[in-house]
């Protein structure tokens, strides 16, 4: 039996991985333990859930694999901060800080921490550790790996080639785009100038670009050049991140596209400075758009593979994926859905596993519920100790139909099923759902429970049988059931369900068949059988700012602190439990 | 406890608050701080909650969380309708962080904490709703109203918390209790001394990577400028890929 426990930390989103003999069997984010979004962390809470999942202990993990190489990434960070002298002495104290006082000693904080030995532990490329998580768990045999983000050690981009032959798989580096030239990067870079945090914002990004005009393309031309052949080149006058800890931007970014926004200030993408701020999104997402055609097409040319995997953050950009896909470029495209580093701690356990330790490839993956889930007596009885008002409905049948009548009629739930989602987006495991049909329910959903940036819009769950009567989307594409692609509404879906399209007549649409999501299959059949519409709209069970829950008690406190009308949990609907005040 | 005479601690206090409730601002961030903190607790208590096997206990811990739960949407309504243009967007969410304290704890330290920081909180707004009943004006009032209320509560934790440690200490387990409680009141002292710690060899080790910044560094910079390449300092194009790993080996280095 082969056991290797895959880790990603210390960048943001870490993650820990179980694979057992080519069989994920678990996978999770730190941030959904320590429920702090994000968590960079080591996750120790992880990486206990996986071993617990698999009932194992440490002892018996054969490998631990790291999904970057710590020794190769701190020579970057030294030599940039010597390119960039004297400018970078505040990164230099900053990074160096974090270096001498942690990051070098990963070896020894693994083994301390984790009770693992030297012998056990194993580092890989950030890039490969991205390549394998995409490839390993897709169905394809031949495919060409792009991997798009930040920065890894030096690279920034990386195009494999990738094949599996008599069960055999071997994932070769073609060639590579580095450090400081990064979409990544750019991308990130205008995150802050848009007023939102970097590595947390370039979601928020993306969705205010659909309200403006790609009108700053000059001024992008300055910034970015995308050369012929797939590659970028970023003009450092306009970027900070190599000498700043601080700043991502410098002065001459603003006098160029104008003032930054201020973070946390008002911003209303159709007035004034607010438009301005979405033309620069829409010029941003537009050449980001160009660039990941550039480098799809170059991975296409230089593989000459029928199909694309891509990962690494930029892939978690829906609609460059969906221009990928719909390019014609490759036969099909398929995306991890945790493309950003928590993957890396998948593709390291994977690449252990199957490439060097020989074990059989893992399925395609079909869907991502790899986290912790809850027993229904265990919730049960969780509530009833509490006195929590509950109706327990034994018949799923029963359930789903009242759930259902609950949603038709306007209410807006929690639905908590089975174990929670490894990657960012809610697929109908920790999803808080509402009747896509209504008017001003999107906008109900913002300001009384999600409470986030109204320009932000709600992604719909539609059932695949009727996929295409509310949606462009083609019924054997890959990324629609996790939620990473794009697809234009009927003219039907924009009368029939406003709370879904977007300003720009688009949805990121998660298609939902029933041998990948049963549970939530049946609701959504349920629904289309009161109301006709198989579609929910579908957002992650959080507040704003905070992680996806993990746990009934947080789902809970979704519902409490908020303006969610019930959960459905597990047999369980649940509703708030309201204690008399004395005036 | 702090340690001054009750006259000195009255002018103290009142120092304090005038600094810190001095503006419109300054009452809508404090609240919203407030909030916040209340937000993590109604999370740590759940939390609480969800981990305690005895369901009597875990009956109050999950009333102490709606409760905290409560105060946190109480406290940022109260900070948004002071400061409602600016406010929108500063105080809409309050981000919550839990501690974990349940798990870190155990049951008996749990509750200890629980007491001793209900008690200090108990303490606090019952000082801030005597100084706001004072001032003369409709928008403290509320504000007095508001802490009064949340007091209530906090008296209620304090004494179902004090309740149960009362409990265990007849069931025989004085010893272990005082323990706890003494615990809890050091942890406290322990952690604002590591904070302290923390911040002071930050700026030694600050200082000293400075002074190797602008004495050890220039050197290896210039070493590097002259050694490099034009080329290999842009580094824009393709490069080729280093080689995937073959075996076990080839991963086993940091580099």
């Amino acid at each position: 039996m082969s056991v290797v426990l895959g880790l990603s930390a210390h960048f943001h989103d870490s993650a820990a991985a179980l694979v057992v003999d080519g069989t994920i069997v678990a996978a999770a984010q730190e941030e959904r333990f320590s429920r702090t979004k994000h968590d960079a962390r080591l996750p120790l809470d992880a990486t206990a859930f996986c071993l617990a999942q698999a009932g194992l202990t440490m002892a018996d993990v054969d490998h631990v694999a790291f999904y970057e190489k710590p020794l190769k990434k701190f020579e970057r960070v030294l030599v940039t901060q010597l390119r960039e002298f004297p400018r970078s002495g505040g990164a230099f104290g900053r990074a160096m800080g974090r270096w001498l006082t942690r990051r070098l000693w990963q070896k020894s904080e693994l083994c301390l921490e984790l009770g693992a030995s030297p012998e056990q532990l194993l580092f890989l490329d950030h890039h490969l550790s991205h390549a394998a998580s995409a490839y390993l768990v897709s169905p394809f045999d031949r495919a060409a790996v792009l991997t798009v983000d930040g920065v890894g050690e030096w690279a920034s981009t990386t195009i494999y080639d990738a094949a599996t032959c008599d069960g055999r798989t071997r994932i070769d580096g073609v060639e590579e785009q580095r450090f400081p030239h990064s979409i990544g990067l750019l991308y990130s870079a205008l995150t802050a100038y848009l007023g939102f945090r970097v590595n947390n914002g370039e979601y928020k990004v993306m969705g205010l670009a659909s309200y403006g005009q790609p009108r700053f393309e000059a001024e992008f031309a300055k910034l970015v050049h995308i050369d012929e052949d797939g590659s970028v080149r970023l003009d450092p006058r306009y970027f900070a991140y190599r000498h700043s800890a601080t700043r991502s931007f410098t002065p001459a970014l603003e006098a160029l596209l104008g003032p930054a926004r201020a973070p946390g200030s008002p911003l209303e993408p159709t007035h004034g400075e607010g438009a301005r701020f979405a033309d620069v999104a829409a010029t941003l997402q537009r050449v980001t758009e160009r660039a990941m055609l550039a480098l799809a097409r170059r991975a296409r040319e230089r593989t000459g593979a029928p199909n694309l995997c891509l990962a690494g953050g930029v892939a978690l950009n829906s609609v460059a994926n969906h221009a990928i896909a719909r390019s014609g470029l490759f036969e099909q495209v398929f995306v991890q859905p945790a493309a950003g580093d928590a993957g890396g701690a998948l593709g390291a356990a994977l690449y252990v596993d199957h490439v060097l330790c020989g074990s059989r490839r893992p399925a395609p993956m079909t869907d991502a519920f790899l986290g912790r889930g809850f027993d229904p007596d265990e919730v049960r009885r969780f509530f009833v100790d509490c006195r929590v008002p509950h109706a327990h409905l034994r018949d799923p049948d029963v359930f789903d139909r009242e759930v259902a009548r609950r949603l038709a009629r306007g209410e807006v739930g929690g639905w908590f099923q089975g174990r929670f989602e490894w990657g960012p987006r809610a697929l109908g495991h920790r999803s808080i759902l509402a009747d896509a049909r209504g008017p001003g329910v999107a906008d109900r959903v913002n300001r009384r429970i999600k409470f986030r940036e109204p320009f932000r819009p709600f992604a719909p769950a539609v059932r695949a049988s009727e996929a295409s009567r509310w949606f462009d989307v083609d019924p054997g594409d890959l990324l629609s059931p996790f939620m990473l692609s794009v697809a234009p509404v009927t003219e039907e879906g924009r009368r029939v369900l406003p709370a879904i399209t977007h300003v720009d007549g688009t949805a990121r649409v998660q298609v939902v068949r029933a041998e990948h999501n049963p549970r939530f299959a049946r609701l959504l059949d349920a629904f289309a059988a009161q109301t006709g519409v198989g579609v929910l709209l579908n957002t992650s069970m959080n507040l704003r700012g905070e992680p996806l829950c993990a746990t009934p008690a947080e789902a809970y406190g979704v519902l409490q602190r908020s303006g969610l009308d019930f959960l459905a949990i597990e047999d369980l609907i649940v509703t708030k439990k309201e204690r008399r005040h004395a005036a | 406890m702090i340690d001054a005479s009750p006259l000195r601690l009255h002018v103290l206090t009142r120092l304090a608050m005038w600094l810190a409730w001095r503006s419109d601002t300054k009452i809508a961030k404090r609240l919203a701080g407030f909030s916040a903190t209340e937000a993590g607790s109604a999370l740590d208590m759940l939390a609480a909650a969800e981990n305690c096997d005895d369901p009597a206990v875990r009956r109050l811990f999950f009333r102490h969380a709606i409760d905290e739960a409560r105060h946190a949407k109480q406290f940022a309504d109260a900070a948004r309708a002071i400061d409602p243009g600016a406010g929108r967007d500063r105080y809409a969410h309050v981000h919550a962080t839990r501690q974990d304290l349940f798990r870190e704890y155990g049951l008996i330290r749990f509750v200890a904490f629980v007491h001793l920081a209900e008690k200090q909180a108990a303490e606090k707004f019952a000082l801030l709703a005597r100084r706001f009943a004072d001032r003369d004006d409709p928008g403290s009032e509320r504000i007095a109203a508001l802490f009064a209320k949340v007091l209530r509560d906090e008296r209620f934790h304090v004494a179902y918390s004090g309740h149960l440690l009362d409990v265990w200490r007849r069931e025989g387990r004085a010893r272990e209790i005082r323990r706890a409680l003494r615990s809890v009141r050091l942890a406290g002292a322990w952690q604002a001394w590591r904070r302290a710690g923390r911040r002071i060899g930050d700026l030694v080790s600050r200082g000293i990577l400075w002074g190797l910044y602008l004495t050890v560094v220039p050197v290896f910079a210039l070493v590097q400028r002259a050694t490099e390449s034009r080329a290999a300092r842009l580094g824009g194009g393709w490069h080729p890929a280093p080689r995937s790993p073959r075996s076990l080996d080839d991963v086993r280095g940091q580099s």
